[in-house]
This record gives C-alpha cells, structure tokens and sequence, in this order.
C-alpha cells in the first residue's frame, strides 16, 4: 500500500515537473533542413528575402533556437520584434555543431524588446548548414 | 679542429630543420594555445538562482556544474554542462546580482568545436538585419576566446578593423554599435587574422 501511495506521488510529482518545463508552444518552423542563399525561398518569411524564415504568427515567443547539425555557412538566429518587422535582431550562430538558444528579453540584443515577436533564423553567407529552426513559449 | 667546425655546422643544419619544422607546422613555440580556456571561473549556487533563470538552465539542460567567468562591459559570462557531456556557453546582463541570462550554446562533445584551431572564438555579439539595406549592423560584441585569441571585433564596410582586447577569455564593447558589419574577426598574440565570420546577407 505504501509502495503503491508512493508510486503514484513519484507518479504525480514527475508530472508535474513536466509541466513545468514543457513549452505551452513550440513551432519548429524551418527544417532539418539546409539553409542556404535560396532555401527557404523568398516571403517564407513575409516580406524578407529567400534565405530567411520565421515562426508562422506573432505571439508572445520566450525562445529563439536553432539545432545546428553540419555545414559551414554562417547564420544568424533571432527575433523580429513588433516595433519593426523589416528588421531581425539576430546573433551569429557559430560553425559548430550545437544547440542555441537566444531568450527575447536579452538586452544585449535589444535594449528595450517588445515581447510580442517573431523567432527568425537567416542565411548570411557560404554554402549551407544543416539545421532546424524554433521558436518557444513557456 | 675540422671535427669541431663539422660538429658545428651539424649543429646550424639541426637548428634549421627545426625551424622549418615549426614554420610548416605554422604553431610558434610559446605562443598560447587555440585550444585552452584557462579562466576556469567560479561555481555559483543554483539554488540561489531566480526561478526564470533556473527554467533556462532546466528547458537548455546547462545544469551542471555552472561557473561565472567573468563580468565585462556590462556582460556576465557563464559555463555549464550538459548530462550527455556538452559543454554550453552562456552570457547575459551583469547588472543585478545574480544571473539573468541572454543566450546559451551547448556544443557537442566533438572534435574541433570550440575552443579549437578551427573554432577559437565562440561570438555572441548581436546585430541588425535591415531587409532594406541588406546590411548587418552592430548592436554589441561580446563572447568567448580560446588563451590564443587577443582581440576580437568586427570588420566595416571599408575593411576598417574595430577590436575589442580579450581578457581572461571574454570579451564585450559596444565602442562600435550601430556601425555597419561585414565580419566578425579574431586576432592572434602577434595581430594575424585567425577567426572569420562573414555577415554580408546573401
């Protein structure tokens, strides 16, 4: 009985942690995939240029990320935050193989965001980068 | 007599084919290695850590022995480690007391990730896109240098250099923001170019 109470509150407690750290939305919105000059083609992300791409719809995203797998091409990964859609505040994801993930209140990366945004992710130059996209809300 | 001046010019002939060795291997002996980060920091409680910092430490996995390396130019910077043994980077705002974190890369356990010959600079500097410029602008430098890197920065639209000195493997500036980007570089001990991120758009 004791064993079974037991379960069932390890059961419980390790739900709730779930919870906790699941995203309530979670769009991987390009790839995997090869990002490239060309890919995805142009207006994948409305009113950008091929190359560039972003979650479906505006919300209120927490988390940029991008699982970069292989390939050499430089990328940026961001957020187009409402005050501006014609501009992607990014960082430049590095050659290596990784996850990285950009929250959207970083002031390094605007010093006063809007947190209704849009996670983009963009081809800068070189060949291409196996890669997957994504935005999340917690 | 002849046996010393042949013993010396075996000596001269030593000498160089060392020198030459070295020179093709391009590694000046001495020279601070590419693949070091030295600054092993200082472990921080995460339990003393604001619940929103923890839940980006948990949803990223950066739980495990995390360290604060240095707080430069308004910037802390942090490692960690994941379960599987990736080791994850992270900068954000030093301007409360404890972590408020901006970004995290956790890289793969594989060879020639950072911090590597290939790879001696893990940048996180942040920039504007403009679709109608096409053009890269800076809005702050900032990141990580393997021992070997003594100056980062990032090269303009007329090739001008703007650097920022490493110090103990972080490095922040915001001297250049607003200022068109082409480049992000990394600089070597005796100024040769040794890092390149291209950032004209395509």
């Amino acid at each position: 009985m004791l064993t079974r109470r037991s379960l069932t509150l390890a059961a419980t407690l390790l739900a709730a942690a779930a919870c906790a750290s699941a995203a309530l939305a979670h769009e991987n919105y390009f790839g995997f995939d090869n990002l490239t000059s060309s890919n995805p083609p142009a207006q994948s992300c409305p009113g950008f240029s091929a190359g560039r791409d972003c979650v479906s719809g505006w919300n209120y995203w927490d988390y940029t990320q991008i699982q970069r797998n292989s390939g050499s091409a430089t990328i940026g990964m961001g957020f187009i935050y409402n005050d501006n859609h014609s501009v992607i505040r990014y960082v430049p994801i590095p050659f290596d193989a990784g996850e990285y993930t950009k929250i959207w209140s970083d002031s390094q990366i605007y010093s006063n965001p809007t947190h209704y945004n849009k996670p983009a992710c963009l081809h800068l130059g070189g060949t291409y980068a196996y890669l997957q996209c994504r935005g999340l809300i917690f | 007599m002849r046996r010393m001046a042949l013993g010396i010019a075996l000596l001269f002939g030593l000498l160089a084919v060392v020198a030459a060795a070295v020179a093709v291997a391009g590694d000046e002996p001495g020279a601070p290695p590419l693949t070091v980060i030295s600054n092993a920091g200082e472990p921080f409680n995460l339990a003393a850590v604001a619940a929103r910092e923890r839940h980006i430490l948990e949803v990223t996995g950066a739980v495990n022995a995390p360290r604060l390396l240095a707080r430069r130019g308004g910037v802390a910077f942090y490692t960690a480690n994941q379960a599987d043994g990736a080791r994850c980077y992270l900068t954000g705002s030093a301007r409360g007391t404890g972590p408020a974190f901006g970004s995290v890369a956790c890289l793969r356990p594989l060879p020639n990730v950072f911090p590597s010959e290939q790879s001696p600079v893990l940048d996180a500097s942040s920039f504007t896109y403009d679709v109608a410029t096409g053009e890269s602008r800076l809005t702050s430098l900032a990141g990580f240098a393997a021992d070997g890197v003594a100056q980062v920065g990032i090269v303009d639209e007329a090739g001008r250099l703007h650097l920022t000195r490493v110090v103990r493997n972080v490095y922040a500036a915001s001297d250049a923001a607003g200022t068109v980007a082409t480049a992000v570089v990394g600089l070597d001990h005796r100024g040769g170019e040794i890092y390149r991120i291209p950032l004209a758009g395509s």
